[in-house]
């Protein structure tokens, strides 16, 4: 089994980049773009000066190979030429993604600017990610001490005293000796060639690890709010909507608001002050003491759930209302609009009306706001579970920045980054989907 | 002389343990019944240690001690952690690990003796070779990111003690002028003395030969962990060693090596009960009497509270503020109450730093007038009220009653508020009086105390309630607080003026063990002398210095206490800092089934914080 992997994991990209390849030229033939004395010169004008590159940085590979910020850079542009473009199989994947993009471009001339827009988008992720990682970097070193300050610090709370001399040990064993900007390149410079975001000097481990460790629960969580976020707000919102003035949309709003002009932190604290009074126990975490020990079982459920319900109504309520208010004014502008009298006066049922025209068009602000979601599923509600201590990413980014766990916090953030890139991507394609006005418009 | 004394008293101790041998009917826990395991009379020395202290009664076994950690460290370190020797309660020290000790008559040669049979965690015998190659290979080497500690050092020379293996049992550390104390500063320096050779000697190899490959390999076998470099699991597995999943130690609890219970940075951990631990109680029964320590880790102190009184958490030390909702809670919780050794309440320390850049502001601080009228122009009366809400009373810089160099004279010097006399003493200190209500420095210069503050530490509370009285005494104040790193940084750079609620208070149990607050160049965070040391310090702080520098060469007992009774004397005569209330005691909240805690000891760092409450002599009775 194992074998046959191996076997399919080498031969089908090549198989795959084979047939795009001889379907992107058959695509190319039937739009009448192949003009094979312009791809001669083409190739010949790319490859030629990109085979002296590689040349030339092949030869500066072995030359440069200090911690210096010109070795660094010379490494990190040596690794993304023979460890991601000229290497098997990344390099065919790569070549073949672009090869199923130029054809169903070739395919599709409807959608030009589409491809355009999304390539140009896709484009604009590397001066930005190269930015905002930069710029993460220096803002986290920014404050005055690092690392070892604030480690020192917390052991000489409890007691552990250092000498001068070995808190310059510990500066030179952590690297921090270096000036930030070398320290920035070292870590760009493991991050391309060898995948290494470096290691959290509060863990002791490769950040990665840590990311992971708390992975799953924090997906878990975030997800079920956001779930809950939109399956509690969407029918509300409608509700309200179609029922304006009456009494249930006066209540529902009453406790949307409630939710979002209560701090999420107070209400925590409320909610288990009140917890506390009733039942004598803090619910304090997702998980029991004895569902840690024993890990998770049946009987466990029922607790869970109970435990579960705390962040889900501190943290799920807070983004509710804007949602509902949001869904409550779009539908209220759509069921004014022509088109609604047309087809009530055509006949159409309320539901058809309600939920195939007006919810159309009333989503299109919810879903540009899915954007910021990316990101707050992998680190948001940091105070909230600081307070519920909830084992989630938020309260390590924190404690990351507080400390200046450089590497730790610099992946964290860069992650979230990216998370925001896509999520903006990708609620654009979907706005775009969803509403053919702004395909319309695109098009110009 | 001194040889045929140490002979008489083991001989004596060998004695002594007869009957207990004879008896020989050594019990365990029912958690080991069932595991494979040699009997329990193997698994022991042949002289346990007998923990007999008379506030003990005969515990049962079984149960769990629950606690919460935001830290995992020392807080998981201290209690369960087992010296050569450790601290009895009245600051003398007696064997631990170590069955006992002899000197030779000009104090160079000082011989350990083992426990005969002992036994590492993992079973392995635990012999003075697990010592020796502790000091030789990794001390020496500095593995451990530790190195030489300077018990280990001449007191003369600096050069390291030679440490030599007798035989199985006995080793020798000699030094080549005298070491009068090194029993007791091993156990404030170094403690532990030993590491499981058989399980380090390939990794520390390799470590000293450079090669990292090897060392990282090694530790990933031993511990399960992926260190970055060699240095750093050095550190970690050397030093932090309870913290580490599959490290034998000789300590009653061992962090488990299941998974999900194994990780001390995870949301759940547990030590277990180490079945070859070497201490039985007066009925032969071996400790510890709990069978594990579980642990889950929450975010801050506050939650500690919650879980403490909804009874899922068994102990933790309180803040006094929490302890009228502590007796409220519907769990049955003891309070205990530890003494505690600073010199008045941390929290309104207010420290000039003596070592100042700043010529002018060198001058005012180091003149005692100054710092005489500062603390007479404050109302401590009605600070104390106002600080601790009436639970502390007002108090100075001082030593606490019982302890050494405690006089009724210092703890009330210079407390009486007398605003027009402090004026007169500003003036005295060459201060003229402004225009503006404010005192000037003699040349016209404005004269503002810049004090500092960690945030969230309180000090800005405590701010508020002084600010007022050095106004109206004419001192023009500002306050600023930031985090905790960042005024490490400024101490270490000399740059912190005037702090209050300093990181490093002053006071400690004994100026002559833990000098580094009360003894300038001892630490590296210590706002009153900032980073003042031998070369730059003058007069009585020089003296100061020197007084604690004769220690290290001074052997008779009667110079050393008269030694430091001085340096006392010193610290009362010029009151280098200030503290507006007494201090305050430790409390531990302590769930009532657990037994065995004792009341009324001392919380200091060289005692272990809660580790001289001997936590393999709890037991748990619902």
């Amino acid at each position: 089994m194992g074998s046959v992997l191996h076997w399919a994991w080498i031969l089908l990209p090549i198989a795959y980049a084979v047939v795009m390849t001889v379907r992107l030229v058959s695509a190319a033939r039937q739009a009448g773009k192949l003009d094979l004395k312009k791809v001669g010169q083409r190739l010949l004008l790319i490859v030629l000066p990109a085979a002296a590159i590689c040349l030339a940085l092949y030869f500066l590979k072995g030359v440069f190979t200090g911690n210096d910020i010109i070795s660094s850079i010379v490494q990190i542009l040596a690794a993304i030429v023979f460890k991601w473009i000229l290497s098997y199989p990344l390099g065919v994947v790569i070549y073949a993604i672009w090869a199923t993009v130029a054809y169903l471009h070739l395919r599709h001339p409807q959608y030009d600017d589409m491809f355009r827009y999304i390539g140009k988008r896709l484009l604009m992720f590397i001066p930005t990610i190269i930015i905002i990682s930069f710029l993460v970097f220096f803002i986290i070193q920014l404050p005055p001490g690092d690392y070892v300050t604030s480690y020192v610090a917390a052991m000489a709370a409890e007691g552990e005293i250092f000498t001068v001399e070995q808190i310059e040990d510990l500066r030179v064993e952590y690297g921090l000796d270096d000036p930030w900007f070398v320290q920035y390149f070292n870590w760009v410079k493991d991050i391309v060639t060898e995948g290494d975001f470096g290691y959290s000097f509060e863990y002791g481990r490769d950040v990665w690890s840590v990311i992971m460790d708390r992975l799953y629960l924090t997906l878990a969580v975030s997800l079920i709010i956001l779930l809950f976020q939109y399956g509690v707000s969407l029918p509300i919102g409608i509700y309200c909507a179609n029922h304006q003035y009456s009494a249930g949309d006066y209540i529902w709003s009453f406790f949307g608001f409630i939710g979002t002009a209560t701090p999420n932190f107070l209400l925590a604290i409320i909610i288990m002050y009140y917890i506390y009074m009733t039942t004598g126990n803090v619910y304090l975490g997702l998980f029991s003491t004895e569902m840690l020990q024993n890990g998770m079982r049946w009987e466990y459920v029922p607790e869970f759930l109970g435990r579960c319900a705390i962040p889900l109504i501190v943290i799920g309520t807070s983004g509710t209302c804007g949602i509902i208010r949001t869904v409550r004014a779009q539908m209220l502008d759509e069921q004014a609009r022509q088109y609604t009298l047309c087809a009530r006066a055509k006949g159409c049922s309320e539901a058809t009306i309600t939920y195939k025209y007006c919810l159309r068009a009333a989503l299109n602000p919810v879903v540009s706001g899915l954007a910021g979601s990316l990101r707050t599923i992998f680190s948001g509600s940091t105070v909230s579970a600081i307070v519920m201590n909830l084992a989630i990413q938020g309260p390590v980014l924190l404690a990351a920045l507080k400390s200046q766990d450089m590497y730790l916090a610099g992946t964290t953030v860069l992650i979230q980054a990216v998370l925001v890139l896509v999520g903006t991507l990708l609620s654009d394609i979907a706005l775009a989907w969803l509403d053919p006005r702004i395909r319309f418009a695109e098009r110009g | 002389m001194k040889k045929l004394i140490s002979l008489a008293l083991a001989l004596l101790m060998v004695l002594s343990m007869i009957p207990a041998s004879a008896e020989a009917a050594y019990t365990q826990a029912p958690m080991l019944d069932g595991m494979d395991l040699p009997p329990v009379a193997e698994r022991l020395p042949l002289e346990p240690m007998v923990e007999d202290a008379p506030y003990l009664t005969i515990g049962t076994y079984g149960g769990e001690l629950r606690r919460a950690a935001n830290s995992g460290n020392w807080y998981n370190g201290k209690p369960i952690e087992e010296g050569l020797f450790r601290f009895k309660t009245d600051g003398t020290v007696e064997p631990n690990v170590a069955k006992g000790y002899s000197v030779n008559e000009d104090y160079t040669v000082w011989t350990i003796y083992l426990r005969e049979g002992m036994k590492w965690s993992d079973g392995a015998p635990f012999t003075a070779e697990d010592c020796v190659w502790f000091y030789n290979a990794v001390c020496m080497n500095k593995v451990d990111s530790k190195g030489i500690r300077a018990c280990h050092k001449d007191a003369v020379t600096g050069n390291p003690a030679k440490v030599e293996k007798v035989d199985d049992y006995t080793f020798t550390v000699t030094f080549e002028n005298p070491k009068y104390t090194f029993p007791v500063d091993l156990t404030v320096d170094l403690k532990w003395h030993y590491a499981p050779k058989h399980i380090f000697e390939k990794f520390v190899q390799a470590v000293i030969d450079g090669d990292t490959e090897t060392a990282l390999a090694e530790a990933k076998a031993i511990c399960g962990v992926d260190f970055s470099d060699a240095g750093k699991a050095g550190k970690e597995m050397l030093y932090y060693f309870w913290n580490y999943a599959g490290i034998p130690t000789l300590n009653p609890y061992v962090l488990s090596t299941e998974p999900g219970k194994n990780n001390v940075k995870g949301e759940y951990y547990e030590y277990v009960r180490n079945p070859y631990y070497w201490k039985v109680d007066a009925a032969g029964q071996q400790l510890p009497y709990i069978d594990k320590i579980v642990c889950v880790t929450v975010s801050n102190a506050d939650q500690q509270l919650m879980l403490l009184l909804d009874g899922t958490v068994d102990f933790d030390t309180v803040a006094m503020e929490a302890i009228p909702t502590i007796k409220e809670s519907q769990t049955a919780i003891n309070i205990y109450q530890w003494a505690t050794t600073g010199w008045g309440d941390t929290g309104t320390q207010l420290h000039f730093n003596l070592n100042i850049a700043d010529p002018h502001l060198n001058a005012l601080f180091n003149n005692k007038d100054f710092r005489h009228g500062m603390s007479i122009c404050v109302d401590r009366e009605e600070v104390a009220g106002l600080y601790s809400g009436g639970w502390c009373s007002p108090g100075q810089a001082a030593p606490q009653p019982g302890a050494l160099g405690y006089s009724e004279e210092w703890a009330t010097q210079w407390t009486e508020y007398d605003v027009a006399k402090a004026k007169e003493l500003f003036e005295a200190a060459g201060l003229v009086m402004g225009d503006d209500g404010f005192y000037n420095f003699a040349d016209g210069t404005d004269l503002v105390i810049n004090i500092v503050a960690v945030a969230d530490s309180g000090a800005a509370d405590t701010y508020k309630i002084l600010e007022p009285y050095f106004r109206a005494a004419g001192i023009k104040c500002t306050f600023k607080d930031s985090d905790r790193a960042n005024i490490d940084n400024d101490l270490m750079a000399n740059a912190v003026e005037v702090m209050l609620f300093p990181v490093t208070g002053i006071g400690d149990i004994s100026i002559a063990l833990k000098p580094n607050s009360m003894i300038p160049g001892k630490a590296t965070n210590v706002a009153w002398y900032g980073t003042m040391d031998k070369t730059t310090a003058t007069g009585d702080l020089l003296k100061l210095i020197e007084l604690y520098d004769e220690l290290a060469t001074t052997g008779d007992p009667a110079r050393r206490a008269e030694i430091e009774l001085q340096m006392l004397q010193l610290h009362q005569d010029n009151q280098w800092t200030l503290a507006y209330v007494q201090a305050d005691l430790c409390y531990f909240a302590v769930n009532a089934r657990i037994k065995n805690f004792p009341d009324q000891l001392v919380f200091s760092d060289i005692y272990r914080d809660a580790g001289i409450a001997h936590c393999q002599c709890w037991y748990i009775q619902e």
